[in-house]
């Protein structure tokens, strides 16, 4: 791992003047420079209140009608916690005090944060994310402490998942390919992940739309009288039913839906349901509607992840941490052998589930999408055709001199970027395939796949399938074929391809030219995805840095700051961006605009370039205030600045942090510490493998675990009707 | 005696037209017994923007540095989208100047256009707290509390979306995209004798119970989570209680409005549809509250059936070649397509009669983009047009205009003036005060208490 230790003494004294200097408090490491926990207290809150804010905001004078006066040791539920988060959130940015009052000191304002989050997480609101202090998370000091509890909690299906949940168990019928998800899959802006369990609810909309999709299910497998043969005898029997012909219909429909039987209870009460509606409706409407209860049924909609037992930790019930693991990695419910596993009481034990967990994740014919997804999402370079480029923009900046009508150059440019894309999901796809440093190859590769066509969804099988099927002659016809080299593979400047155009194949990667690229922060997807419409985006940037791989945290930008760069075209945007080096707005994008601005190396399509407006293009910017005192420094250009990053311990860390959050679906908390120091041992021991990091994180307590208060859950598969 | 539902079934259904005489006989029988009418909103949102010069009567210049109250009677609207208004020109309020700059409103403000919650642009597909249309449609629910309906310009298969509209934070309301899954939701399956709300109703009342049953084994805020599952369900089943019972009685097949034969595709032929949905609504009493939004709180991908530009690049002032003109007119006409089918469903409300008035006159209309005065914009000066005066609550007729600073701009068409606010005019949340002092359920803030932000109270000028 490199070092720092090369630079001259003065550079030193520099950075360490700046780390003395640095006035703004980062949540990454909240902790550090904050007075010993036992020092703190709520007299000390009180304190830092009364100096600082109970002027305007206290019995006298209520200013914008909020007083603090009245606050408690422990904030109480409702609007008095998010009092207390907004007061947080304006010590953070530096907002409050106002300008014009006496200011804390930089140490008295981490302390006050840091006191307004110990009471806040006295009333069970934690730090969590990139809140949490990343060194004590990584300290090992948690460990033999109890593990953080995830809670009982239903989640709620990815829209693939709840499609190919209805095609998976009615494949030889029509309507299944006609369902449409009733939600879409919108990424929270905060952590940038589109599935974690507490986004998403159903709602009258979701509803209304699932039964416009189980409805003509419904319908059509009544009408196939082969299938449901329990219930179409019910139905046959109409309001002479018996009751064992109702219960003999609801666990067929169970099975065939549900992929289980009922419980005594659901037996009883839908036996009961159908029994009623026989004797009321018709009973084709009958037997449709037991059907249609099913189809509501939570777990249709849900991952359901509640604990075996009541009270304390306990795994999920085997039937749903089937479903749990299966919907972690893929699209699809449990395959056979997990099924079988459950049938088998294997998955009650830790060494069961292991085996089970390892399988699916080895085992490269089973596809998971999910993995890519979070990839997908971490890095956000999905967004890029989603950037929009006018054809002025595109023409002046000469992107394709050879298209000729403005349509034809947005189309190009829309091509050009959506390859962009595929080529990235691919060369992840391969990288993951070889399975080694995977981050550290991410960050510096300087390969990429070039224009992939878009008829394959990329997953392991498919590139495989796809090699296969090339090599046994299927010639791609587009590239070669074409007038032009597509634009994708201009910007890439692979001079393979340049020369020799037969040399192109859609299923290898190239090198890009060297000094050019350095991993896909400098790939033209990620450029692009993090760029805007008309010029390019270093604050976004260097955030995306800041929050993803050095894990802090930077505030969102004041409503009251009118964040507009001024408009002189002449000027470069490092020129322009001198405003935001006003002492107000520095105090935030010192930590922002130095990590993106290295990536001016590229224009706005994401083309490397020397020279911005005719003169030499100024690539440098700082890495300040990490965590990692190898990191700080000055970085020459975008390469120098990811070659730091990729050796950074701390950013593989980060990234340990990403994964954890993706696939058990929430934030991480100080008591996940030993659950990370794991997951990232397993990672770093096994030559970075993404593998060994999903397996540590899939059977580690905090994914395998359920916790709640009270209560006990039916154990569907040791509760099972005995024939 | 004629009850009202029969007086408004007369008149909605296409069925036999009444004489003036009846109808101000009924009017007053009505007016006599029957309890008073409900206020009624509706909100009309669009993208790309509504440009100062778009909604200034003609020979008014923009610029000033003081407020301005001035008559519209003696004024001409301008030509360009708005005049067609002109026969609602007493009960119209247009404003300008109005601040919403903390919305970010660039590309659309999403959720903040109606909730006027401080944002940046990562936040506007979120809903984090009440939306206006929500907060007035609680003041006066019908079975359905509100009808938020969608256009998404060239996607004719998304059936719904969100982005608008919100109970609160969290609560997003579902934009309804397609007319005939809107069709369906309010007046039942079309070609069928069955009851379906009856027996979905027992459908969802049962399936509740497997809802519940997990509730004691979630977390705090996993129950949370249930709970709006489980609302959802109580929620539908009681509509579909109410639904059922009218479908029954044969009424809702009367109110309803004629679908087209084909589905709507092309984005004037949804316009149309959705509108003539949204009028079914409210004569027939289904809801009191309709937001009809294009672009959906951003941008929509294209213009299909006014041209073929995406909506981005029309906003782009690009060239339509096909068309022969540049982007700005493709947004001009569509925007002009909603302002006459506006008309259309004002006109509509105003031909029937209600407790001695007509139904417009029970009506509020609010008529904006969600995305201030242009594509690119800071949010400044963010132009709204109002009709009707809430029972006399709002004063109407006027131009208001806050403070801004003018500057022109051109293209092939012409110079327009285009406006920035004064930093110190009032936002975008205090109107919304505003229309809710007037409704009757007055708030002094909504969801904005932030420094050095004229944000408190209703607005003065706009209260009778």
């Amino acid at each position: 791992m490199p070092t720092r230790t090369g630079f001259p003494c003065g550079r030193w004294k520099h950075i360490l003047g700046f780390g003395i200097a640095l006035t703004f408090w980062i949540a990454g490491r909240p902790h550090a420079e904050a007075a010993p926990e036992s020092a703190r207290g709520p007299g000390e809150l009180a304190s830092f209140l009364k100096t600082h804010c109970l002027r305007c905001h206290g019995a006298e004078k209520q200013s914008g009608k909020v007083a603090f006066h009245t606050f408690n040791e422990v904030p109480r539920p409702g609007s008095e916690i998010e009092l207390w988060k907004r007061v947080l959130r304006q010590l953070e940015s530096g907002d409050m005090p106002p300008r014009t009052a006496l200011q804390p000191s930089s140490k008295e304002r981490k302390q006050g944060v840091a006191l307004i989050h110990a009471a806040l997480e006295k009333a069970g609101h934690p730090r969590q994310g990139n809140e949490v202090d990343h060194d004590a998370l990584f300290s090992g000091n948690r460990q033999g402490e109890a593990p953080a509890l995830t809670e009982g909690r239903l989640w709620r299906l990815t829209r693939p998942a709840y499609e190919s949940f209805f095609r998976e168990r009615f494949k030889w019928y029509r309507s299944p390919y006609q369902v449409n998800s009733p939600w879409e899959m919108v990424p929270d802006a905060r952590v940038g992940f589109t599935d974690l369990p507490s986004y998403h609810r159903i709602g009258e909309a979701e509803l209304e739309a699932h039964l416009r999709n189980v409805v003509p299910l419904a319908r059509e497998v009544m009408k196939n009288p082969a299938d449901l043969p329990e219930v179409q005898a019910l139905r046959k029997a109409g309001k002479s039913a018996t009751t064992k012909q109702a219960e003999d219909a609801t666990a067929a429909a169970f099975r065939k839906i549900l992929q289980r039987d009922p419980s005594p209870e659901e037996r009883k009460r839908y036996a009961g349901f159908v029994s009623g509606n026989l004797q009321q409706d018709d009973p084709e409407t009958a037997a449709e509607q037991l059907l249609l209860a099913v189809f509501l049924h939570p777990e249709v909609f849900y991952r359901v992840e509640l604990p075996r037992e009541q009270n304390g930790r306990e795994f999920i019930t085997p039937h749903h941490l089937a479903r749990t693991i299966a919907y972690a990695l893929t699209d699809q419910g449990p395959d056979e052998p997990l099924v079988k596993a459950v049938a088998e009481g294997k998955l009650a034990t830790r060494g069961g589930i292991r085996d089970q967990v390892i399988r699916i994740v080895q085992d490269p014919k089973i596809a998971k999408p999910r993995v890519l997804r979070f990839f997908q999402e971490y890095f956000g370079y999905t967004k890029a055709p989603d950037v929009f480029k006018d054809a002025p923009t595109l023409r002046a900046a000469e992107v394709a001199p050879d298209a000729g009508r403005d349509q034809y150059l947005k189309e190009t440019w829309a091509e050009a970027s959506a390859a962009f894309v595929r080529d990235t999901d691919w060369l992840i796809l391969e990288i993951l395939k070889k399975d080694r440093k995977v981050l550290h190859e991410i960050l510096t590769t300087r390969r990429t796949y070039a224009a992939t066509p878009a008829y394959f969804h990329p997953s392991e099988s498919a590139l495989q399938q796809y090699k296969e099927s090339h090599r046994k002659g299927v010639t791609e016809l587009g590239f070669f074929w074409a007038k032009v080299i597509p634009l994708a593979l201009r910007v890439y400047e692979i001079e393979e391809i340049a020369t020799r155009r037969d040399a192109w194949s859609p299923d290898r990667s190239y090198e890009m030219p060297e000094g050019h690229r350095m991993g896909i922060l400098t790939h033209p997807s990620w450029l692009v995805s993090h760029s805007g419409n008309f010029h390019n985006d270093p604050i976004r940037r260097g955030k995306w840095i800041r929050e993803r791989l050095l894990g802090q945290k930077v505030p969102d930008i004041p409503i009251t700051v009118d964040a507009k760069l001024p408009d002189e075209p002449h000027k470069s945007l490092r020129e322009r961006m001198r405003v935001t080096r006003e002492a107000y707005c520095w105090k935030c994008h010192q930590h922002m605009d130095p990590l993106g601005l290295p990536f001016e190396r590229y224009d706005h399509f994401g083309r490397y370039r020397e020279t911005e407006l005719g003169k030499p293009v100024d690539a440098t910017g700082r890495l300040e205030g990490t965590g990692d005192s190898n990191l700080d420094g000055d970085v020459k250009d975008a390469a120098d600045l990811v070659q730091w990053l990729a050796a950074s311990e701390r950013v593989e860390q980060v990234f340990v942090r990403h994964v954890f959050r993706y696939f058990v679906g929430r934030n991480e908390t100080l008591q996940d510490g030993p659950v990370l120091v794991e997951a990232h041992r397993a990672y770093t021991q096994s030559g970075g493998s993404m593998r060994a990091l999903m397996i540590s994180i899939l059977t580690s307590d905090a994914f395998l675990y359920r916790g709640t208060a009270k209560g006990k859950v039916q154990d569907h598969d040791t509760r099972r009707s005995k024939p | 005696m004629i009850s009202r539902r029969e007086l408004i079934r007369g008149t909605v259904a296409g069925g036999a037209m009444f004489a003036p005489l009846v109808n101000a006989l009924a009017a007053q029988a009505l007016a006599a017994h029957e309890p008073p009418a409900p206020k009624r909103f509706v909100f009309v949102l669009f993208e790309n923007g509504m440009g100062e010069y778009e909604v200034q009567p003609d020979k008014v210049p923009l610029g000033s540095e003081k407020l301005r109250e001035l008559p519209l009677k003696p004024l001409a609207l301008p030509t360009r989208i708005l005049d067609p208004f002109t026969p609602f020109k007493d009960r119209m309020t247009i404003l300008q100047g109005m601040n919403g700059k903390h919305l970010n409103p660039d590309h659309g403000a999403g959720y903040g256009a109606l909730s006027g919650v401080p944002q940046t642009s990562q936040d506007k597909t979120r809903a984090r707290a009440e939306t206006i249309d929500a907060a007035l449609a609680r003041i006066s629910p019908g079975i359905f509390p509100i009808v938020v309906l969608g256009i998404h310009g060239g996607m004719s298969t998304t059936a719904t979306a969100y982005g608008v509209s919100a109970w609160g934070r969290g609560k997003p309301i579902p934009i309804q995209c397609r007319p005939e899954l809107a069709y369906e939701s309010l007046f039942g399956s079309t070609g069928t004798n069955r009851n379906d709300f009856r027996s979905r109703k027992n459908l969802l009342d049962f399936v509740a119970g497997d809802l519940t049953s997990l509730k004691s084994e979630l977390g705090a805020s996993e129950r949370e989570q249930l709970d709006y599952h489980l609302e959802a369900l109580e929620s539908l089943s009681r509509r579909w209680g109410q639904l059922g019972a009218l479908r029954e009685d044969g009424k809702l097949a009367k109110y309803a409005p004629k679908l087209p034969t084909k589905p709507a595709q092309l984005m004037p032929e949804v316009i149309t549809a959705q509108f003539d949905i949204a009028t079914a609504a409210l004569t027939s009493g289904l809801t009191n509250s309709i937001t009809i939004t294009s672009g959906l709180g951003t941008l929509g991908p294209n213009y299909k059936g006014f041209s073929n530009l995406d909506q981005h690049g029309a906003g782009h002032n690009e060239p339509d070649r096909e068309n022969g003109v540049r982007g700005w007119e493709i947004v001009r006409r569509a925007h002009r397509f909603m302002v006459e089918r506006t008309v259309d469903l004002m006109k509509k409300l105003q031909s029937i009669p209600e407790s001695g008035k007509t139904m417009l006159d029970n009506t509020l209309v609010v008529f904006m983009s969600d995305s201030a005065n242009s594509q690119h914009c800071d949010g400044s000066s963010w132009p709204v047009v109002l009709f009707g005066d809430l029972g006399g609550r709002l004063k109407t007729g006027r131009l208001l205009a806050y403070p801004m600073k003018a500057s022109k701009i051109k293209d092939e068409y012409g110079e327009y003036e285009i406006g920035r606010g004064f930093p110190t005019n009032p936002t975008l949340n205090r109107l919304y005060c505003t229309l809710l002092h007037a409704a009757g359920a007055p708030r002094d803030h909504f969801n904005l208490t932030v420094p050095g932000l004229d944000q408190h109270g209703p607005l003065s000028e706009l209260l009778s």
